[in-house]
């Protein structure tokens, strides 16, 4: 509402500043638009028999699924299906509820974070996460994204002011609020406050951001920017959007994964999956039978 | 269709005469309800202003109370001592009572401890007196003083804040609290920069009631805090201490016109602390304020 798509272009991007040399390069390609001409794709992700439980119950059965790095997975399915369950062992955060428990194994570049000895913060400062609704902190705008940094690095000011500019750009918001960085973040409107949340997300450079249903409390020009973002983000990071907005899906990812009742029904490149599925079950959820 | 609704609508006219009845009634009760509550304080709040401005006098502010006249200076000096007192003993640890049931409630010990503040909510102020009196006037030897009238004071106070806190805390949305973890935050980060700060407006509210509630109280000093005609020598122990609100209990029967004038001024600064303790919280809760406004800078 604010500015025209233009800030949003790829003339806001912005290589983030990276402490380590363990983030991905940040090609600098003008295509923001998800070309399938590059390289094969790496796994970044696989899971292997992963179930999932809430007390007894069992809702994730025995999912196999593999999520290529800088590239877009999307999951879909109808609500209850588990796919945000799905997302939410990815960083682990189903472990601040006891109860709530994983088996099998979820494979981060080969390693399994479900293992022992697997530090939760440094998993979650390698893979972040959106949530459905803005969750700006009680703080400025320039603290919401400082507090992620603080978190693991002591940075001299003007190398922390550097490195919330660069998350603000990535996330094209900058334009939208270098003027009033300590402004509340919650005086932001709310297609607003998600980009900051991915900023947020951003600023720790992360390896996999983890989105769950990030627009649907969004209004339709706020979802169109959120989607663009996503899309980009792509470049640097491995994406998994959680959405049951099949027409999203569709737009932004370039594989897609359906999911039913807790089990994986078919996962395959998004062009296949929406034009030439395999499942009938597939089919009937495309075409609007089921869901 | 239509027909069929119209004649509905009809058949139903004593239904609806019912229901207009039961409305009218309904309202006549509640405003009979309004005005008798409402007379009521209207009669309570006219005799103590009227009597209180009536009492005012500029000795009233600037002498300590002589036998049964002379001023409150005293009483006033030792209300807010005590009050201040109280709610700094309190909020510690109501504060982290409140943090530890709100956020790591994991087992029993936390419905336990909600279960011990409801109940120190309803014990009557003075057996905590009595019980301040055994423990620390006599048993530890303080006499009376302001530190026995203090902590039973913050014993009255603790499970106001614990609770009021525990449920502010318990409104900070579910999804900024795992935003916060997932950022890789430890507990004490999220509780102490993400949770304390968005509840501060319900914990102040909390704090707030109590420091009226401790303004307020009479029965848990009597038996602490005793009284005395002079002003506070700043001694913790050994040395009684006055307060408003024995102003008001000790010289409303006395015979004399000069000892009902303090009672019923004492009576008046009583309720205007209270008043504007009650207004500051309703400040402090209204919308926009607290942490939106702190954190602007």
């Amino acid at each position: 509402m604010e500015d025209t798509n233009a800030s949003a272009g790829e003339s806001a991007v912005v290589p983030l500043s990276a402490p380590s040399g363990s983030s991905p390069a940040s090609a600098d390609t003008a295509a923001a638009t998800p070309a399938k001409s590059e390289a094969a794709p790496e796994a970044k992700i696989t899971t292997r028999s992963l179930s999932f439980f809430y007390g007894e119950t069992e809702v994730l059965h025995k999912i196999d699924l593999t999520l290529y790095a800088n590239r877009v997975t999307a999951i879909m399915g109808p609500s209850g299906c588990g796919k945000s369950t799905f997302l939410r062992i990815l960083n682990r955060i189903y472990e601040l509820y006891p109860h709530q428990r994983a088996e099998g194994e979820v494979l981060l570049d080969g390693e399994n974070i479900l293992g022992p000895g697997i530090d939760l913060n440094q998993l979650r400062a390698r893979v972040g996460m959106v949530f459905q609704t803005p969750t700006s902190f009680p703080m400025s705008i320039y603290d919401n994204i400082a507090f992620g940094i603080r978190l693991y690095q002591r940075l001299p000011k003007a190398e922390m002011d550097e490195r919330v500019e660069a998350a603000l750009q990535h996330a094209a918001l900058w334009d939208e609020v270098k003027d009033k960085l300590h402004a509340l973040g919650n005086r932001l409107s709310g297609g607003q406050q998600q980009r900051l949340c991915i900023a947020r997300a951003i600023a720790l450079n992360p390896e996999v951001i983890l989105f769950d249903e990030p627009a649907s409390a969004l209004d339709p020009l706020s979802t169109q920017k959120i989607e663009e973002l996503v899309t980009r983000l792509r470049q640097d990071y491995t994406v998994v959007i959680v959405t049951h907005n099949l027409q999203q899906a569709a737009r932004v990812s370039d594989y897609t994964a359906l999911m039913y009742l807790g089990e994986l029904v078919e996962f395959g490149d998004t062009e296949t999956i929406f034009t030439n599925p395999s499942k009938r079950q597939t089919e009937d959820y495309i075409t609007g039978r089921f869901g | 269709m239509a027909d069929m609704v119209v004649s509905q609508f009809r058949a139903d006219r004593g239904r609806f005469r019912q229901r207009q009845f039961f409305s009218y009634l309904g309202w006549a009760l509640s405003t009979l309800a309004f005005l008798l509550l409402g007379s009521a304080m209207v009669w309570i709040l006219a005799t103590v202003f009227l009597r209180g401005f009536d009492a005012l006098s500029l000795t009233v502010f600037t002498h300590v109370t002589e036998g049964t006249g002379g001023g409150l200076l005293n009483a006033i000096e030792g209300t807010f001592v005590l009050a201040f007192g109280g709610i700094l003993l309190a909020i510690p640890p109501g504060l982290a009572a409140g943090i530890y049931i709100a956020e790591f409630d994991h087992g029993r010990l936390a419905s336990t401890i909600r279960f011990l503040a409801d109940v120190l909510v309803g014990v009557p102020s003075i057996v905590i007196g009595y019980f301040g009196y055994i423990t620390m006037v006599v048993g530890l030897g303080w006499k009376f003083s302001v530190a026995a009238g203090s902590i039973a004071l913050a014993i009255i106070s603790l499970p106001y804040i614990c609770r009021t806190s525990e449920i502010a805390l318990r409104q900070v949305p579910r999804a900024v609290r795992e935003a916060a973890y997932a950022l890789g935050a430890g507990d004490g980060t999220v509780t102490m920069r993400i949770c304390v700060p968005m509840a501060l407006p319900g914990i102040l509210t909390g704090v707030l009631l109590s420091l009226a509630i401790s303004v307020g109280e009479t029965a848990p000093l009597l038996y602490t805090a005793g009284w005395s005609n002079y002003l506070w020598n700043g001694h913790l122990t050994n040395a009684p201490i006055g307060y408003l609100t024995y102003a008001i209990w000790a010289f409303i029967n006395e015979p004399f016109a000069s000892a009902n004038a303090l009672a019923y001024a004492a009576a008046l600064f009583v309720t205007l602390f209270v008043l504007a303790i009650n207004v500051i919280s309703r400040l402090v809760l209204d919308e926009n304020a607290g942490w939106r406004r702190r954190a602007r800078r």
